[in-house]
């Protein structure tokens, strides 16, 4: 039986259908009991998200597991060493984990241990199925019914080479979807329809792009979040940050004009690991060999400690009392503030107080009634990359679209203006 | 599904070890050889939770567990039915156990299956550590993927716990040595409600109707006109002091269900006499419940087509010898497997060579290797033959031992005892070399003139072997024999130049010369010269009269001299064979080339002897 596979744009309801489908399928077919639908996808944010989309699916709830691709990968890999070793795969960083996982479910006995347990797989985000991804996807395909949902427009990382996966995804059983079901505002559905063929987007209805002089632009920010009703958030794409730091700063402090008198507004940039991590790692040496004691003593330097520095601390006693660890390298702690930081991530929402600030890749596959796009100058990559990562943001909107350009050149430029256009 | 394999690692007196098992399987081996430990290694990996001691320092290698100490323990389950992971889901699948696949012949395990390792296998844990600020064992049981990075007590370890319904469905029940039987066949006993369970729940009508009786008895104690009197100055004191009516009635129980199933007592009856109690019969009728009990439930569960593993510790010491072949019989029968720990030669005999696993604890480091690797057959040789079937009960009491000396006839082993009981007689008791050699060494009754392949059968089973030659020409050759080969003998001892077994008694007699005109060994004519001693005992007749030998050893025990050399023989024979230093000069020890094997000369000019 071939794979199921669904294809759309972004909003186009991807998601619902899978899981739809995959209701169906349950229904045919009931799970064991000990048996559950698992749902994979690539990041931690995208995999609570999912996460809860499965709970509140009636058909689903209790009956399914959501886990990134990555941790899935861990897990077999961790549970078949033997066999990998055996086989002299390859182990390190997550592509390394995840080809050599692929390998090992390329044995029926690996992939049909996994089937028993999980008999029904489903993948969203699958256009960032890169070959070592992909392999552990297409290893388990022919054991287990599997659904996919992919957008290629909507891969994001210039890295990934999609050729492999576009032409493995042929091979399923393919329901196009069309229709926009997010947004039935046109300015929104026109450039998403332009950007996808690399056509230039355009103001309507919903949609507005503009230059401001810089010190209009937070006066104008500012007003736009201000007067929105519903959720909101800001987003920037590669490169974005500082402005959009300098305007998180303006904002918080209020705005007075006498065309405008706009409270604080606070816009709470959402961390990333890979900056929470640095943070913390500052204020170890290279050269350090720490206590857990003199571990929880750095950590209290820090001015605004990650919400998980704590586990860094209970782990590294719980490593002294149990392993009689009583010294860590740099380069240990470093290991093991990456597992925390992770595993926090995994499991702990992102809900803060005031406006999600964040960027384009972090956005994915999150809805907002209002956003706010601000572009600045040299966003890296092709005119290509710029095209997917404005859709990707515009995208995000149910009601309205504010993108606001840094330079008034930029409006000359891909992706406000592309020359093969 | 059987337990195929068990792995130790720092449990008590085992700082590592392995042990294969087959469908049945006896274990022996000396005291402190490790055999409880196995089993309560495996009780507490399979037992049920109530089966778990609590764990304290001692239970560790060494007793002084730091934090990184831990006690693993993984044992190997095989035998599914079918042979396919397909068929186990609760075993096998993401969440629960990885298969792997076992090689009988080998005893590893393979992470697929090959020519060899066909069995599919599932590993299992139990893990424990010595909390330093609870001053307490934290364990843990859980499926077992690989050797390394497998610590389960590590902060995010990766390890799946074991549900305890696979436990369940393994059905161990373990009969400890240290047990009570008489109350075996009442609601007190785990192994009878199990059964009563099994067979469908309790008696509850009858529980009731007796619980009933019970709460009104027609006699009721506080009524008799003995006690009636006390009762009411009772009941007025508690009017007193309460102020309101408090009874006081005497009851057998408790008057609840639980108290009828816990005063129920078996009876046993025999007929035309009264029944008695359980406790009032000899140990071999109480005990006989446990047996009739046991295969009962093994029955049942068979019928059921549920798996029954026993273990039973030293079936010996309360079941009565015709019952225990017996038993084990039975058992052999019933139970999927049955592993047992023995020191009797009955119960070992019920075995067959290549099910007896003999248990060797050498400062931490246990072997354990059946008597064979495969069952006896026709092909086998006379060596095996002789070691193994007609001389089964001794080969088996002397690996026992410590430590094993392989003589070269079966005669020096006659002699070798002779001189034990000599040493055990005459013994003084501050002698600082004390009679080892009679409970650390055991004595192999070698086919004669077959040293060679009897060393080379043994050293399979038994890691402590010395061999033990004759100054001669022949001795020589078997010296040079046992030094070669792909496992030289570690340690070869040989008699002065020329000498035998009987030289070696002469030796002892001439001592005290006058021991041979004792009147009981003026029937034997032994010549007056105490010279020509050794050539006449060689002579064909002596050599294997028997009769002879023993009375010869019984004048020798009444004179000082001699059986002080008789001890001293001895002393040198074991101090060699348990591996410590001879006494000075009592023996020359000289490397072979082969880097392995030490050959010993005795000495018999040691001074003040």
């Amino acid at each position: 039986m071939p794979f199921r596979g669904f294809e759309g744009p972004a909003g186009s309801g991807k998601t619902h259908r899978l899981m739809e489908s995959v209701g169906e399928r349950l229904a045919q077919q009931p799970l064991l009991p000990h048996q559950k639908v698992l749902a994979l996808t690539f990041m931690h944010g995208s995999r609570r998200r999912l996460d809860e989309e499965l709970r509140s699916n009636p058909q689903l709830r209790g009956k399914s597991v959501a886990m990134t691709i990555d941790s899935f990968a861990l897990q077999v890999l961790t549970r078949w060493r033997s066999l990998a070793a055996a086989l002299d795969l390859a182990t390190g960083d997550f592509n390394e984990t995840c080809n050599a996982c692929g390998q090992l479910l390329e044995h029926p006995q690996v992939a049909l241990w996994v089937v028993r347990s999980y008999p029904v797989i489903l993948v969203d985000e699958a256009q960032e199925l890169a070959p070592p991804r992909l392999r552990i996807i297409s290893a388990l395909a022919p054991h287990a019914s599997v659904f996919v949902a992919a957008d290629e427009f909507q891969c994001l990382d210039e890295e990934v080479d999609t050729g492999p996966f576009l032409e493995w995804f042929q091979g399923g059983e393919i329901t196009q979807l069309n229709h926009i079901h997010r947004t039935a505002v046109a300015g929104l559905l026109n450039a998403g329809a332009n950007l996808r063929q690399l056509a230039a987007p355009v103001n309507g209805p919903g949609l507005r792009i503009d230059y401001f002089f810089p010190n209009l632009a937070p006066f104008r920010i500012g007003a736009a979040i201000h007067q929105a009703q519903g959720t909101r958030a800001v987003l920037f794409p590669p490169a974005g940050r500082d402005w959009a730091d300098a305007i998180a700063q303006r904002l918080s402090e209020g705005l007075q004009s006498p065309n405008y008198n706009i409270p604080p507004i606070r816009l709470a940039l959402e961390p990333r690991a890979s900056d929470e991590i640095a943070a913390v790692m500052a204020v170890v040496g290279v050269a350090d060999l720490l206590s857990p004691a003199q571990i929880a003593e750095r950590f209290a330097q820090l001015e605004n400690p990650p919400r998980w520095t704590p586990q860094v601390i209970s782990a590294a006693l719980h490593s002294m009392s149990r392993q009689g660890k009583t010294l860590w390298t740099a380069a240990e702690l470093r290991g093991l503030v990456e597992r925390k930081a992770a595993s926090f991530r995994a499991y702990t929402s992102d809900r803060g107080r005031g406006i999600p600030l964040l960027g384009i890749h972090q956005a994915k596959n999150r809805q907002f009634d209002h956003v706010v796009i601000l572009w600045p100058h040299g966003v890296p990559g092709s005119d290509q990359l710029k095209a997917r990562l404005l859709y990707n943001g515009i995208t995000r909107a149910r009601i309205s679209c504010k993108v606001l350009v840094r330079g008034d050149n930029l409006l000359q430029q891909a992706p406000f203006v592309f020359n093969a256009a | 599904m059987k337990i195929v394999r068990l792995d130790i690692d720092g449990f008590r007196g085992i700082q590592n070890g392995k042990v294969l098992f087959g469908d049945f399987a006896i274990l022996i081996g000396a005291n402190n050889s490790g055999k409880t430990t196995v089993v309560e290694a495996l009780a507490l990996l399979l037992g049920r939770e109530r089966l778990v001691r609590h764990l304290t320092e001692h239970d560790f290698f060494g007793s002084d567990p730091v934090a990184a100490t831990r006690i693993k323990i993984v044992a190997t389950i095989s035998g599914f039915a079918p042979n396919d992971p397909a068929h186990h889901h609760d075993w096998f699948r993401q969440g629960r156990g990885v298969e792997k696949w076992f090689d009988p012949a080998s005893g590893d395990l393979h992470p697929a299956a090959t020519a060899q390792a066909t069995d599919l296998a599932c590993q299992i844990a139990f893990g424990a550590c010595f909390d330093h600020t609870t001053l307490e064992a934290e364990t843990v049981r859980y499926f077992y993927d690989a050797a390394h990075d497998d610590d389960p007590f590590a902060d995010d370890s990766p390890v799946v716990p074991l549900p305890i319904g696979l436990i369940k469905e393994l059905g161990l029940f373990l009969v400890p040595a240290n047990r009570t039987w008489d109350r075996m066949m009442s609601f007190g006993s785990d192994l009878f409600r199990k059964t009563v369970a099994y067979v469908g729940g309790n008696p509850a009508e009858a529980v009731l109707a007796e619980r009933n009786r019970l709460r009104n008895p027609d006699q009721p104690l506080e009524e008799d006109e003995k006690l009636a009197a006390l009762v009411g100055e009772v009941n007025d004191d508690l009017k007193t002091l309460f102020g309101r009516e408090i009874d006081l009635s005497l009851r057998l129980t408790t008057t609840d269900s639980e108290g009828v199933l816990d005063a129920v007592m078996p009876h046993f009856q025999e007929p035309g006499r009264p029944p008695l109690p359980g406790r009032r019969h000899g140990n071999g009728i109480i005990s006989l419940q446990t047996l009739v009990l046991l295969t009962r439930f093994g029955s049942l569960r068979k019928a059921r087509g549920d798996n029954f593993i026993m273990l039973i510790e030293e079936p010996e010491l309360h079941v009565p010898p015709p019952q225990q072949r017996k038993l084990l019989h039975y058992l052999k029968k019933m139970a999927t497997q049955a592993i047992i720990t023995s020191h009797s030669p009955t119960v070992s005999s019920v075995a067959d060579p290549h099910q007896l696993v003999l248990m060797v604890n050498r400062t931490g480091a246990l072997s354990a290797n059946p008597l064979l690797k495969s069952p006896i057959d026709q092909n086998a040789t006379a060596v095996r033959r002789s070691l193994f079937l007609t001389e089964r009960a001794a080969t088996v009491s002397a690996v026992m031992h410590p430590a094993v000396l392989v003589p070269e006839g079966k005669f020096d082993a006659s002699w070798l005892r002779l001189f034990g009981r000599i040493a055990d007689l005459t013994e003084l008791p501050a002698d600082p070399q004390g009679a080892t050699f009679t409970h650390e060494v055991g004595v192999i009754p070698t086919k004669d003139a077959r040293i060679d392949e009897t060393y080379r059968d043994l050293a399979m089973v038994h890691p402590a072997i010395t061999c033990l030659v004759d100054g001669d020409g022949a001795g020589n050759n078997y010296k040079a024999a046992l030094s070669g080969g792909a496992s030289p003998c570690p340690r070869v001892i040989q008699w002065p130049n020329g000498w035998t077994i009987e030289d070696v008694v002469a030796w002892v007699c001439a001592a005290d010369a006058t021991v041979v005109a004792h009147a009981d060994l003026v029937p034997y004519a032994l010549p007056a010269n105490i010279g020509d001693l050794a050539a006449y005992l060689k002579s064909d007749g002596a050599k294997r009269d028997e009769i002879l030998h023993g009375t010869l050893a019984d004048a020798i025990v009444g004179k000082a001299g001699c059986s002080r050399r008789a001890r001293h023989v001895l002393s040198v024979l074991a101090a060699i064979a348990t591996g410590k230093p001879p006494p000075a000069n009592s023996a020359a020890p000289l490397a072979h080339a082969n880097g392995v094997t030490i050959q010993w000369t005795f000495n018999n000019a040691f001074p003040g002897i």
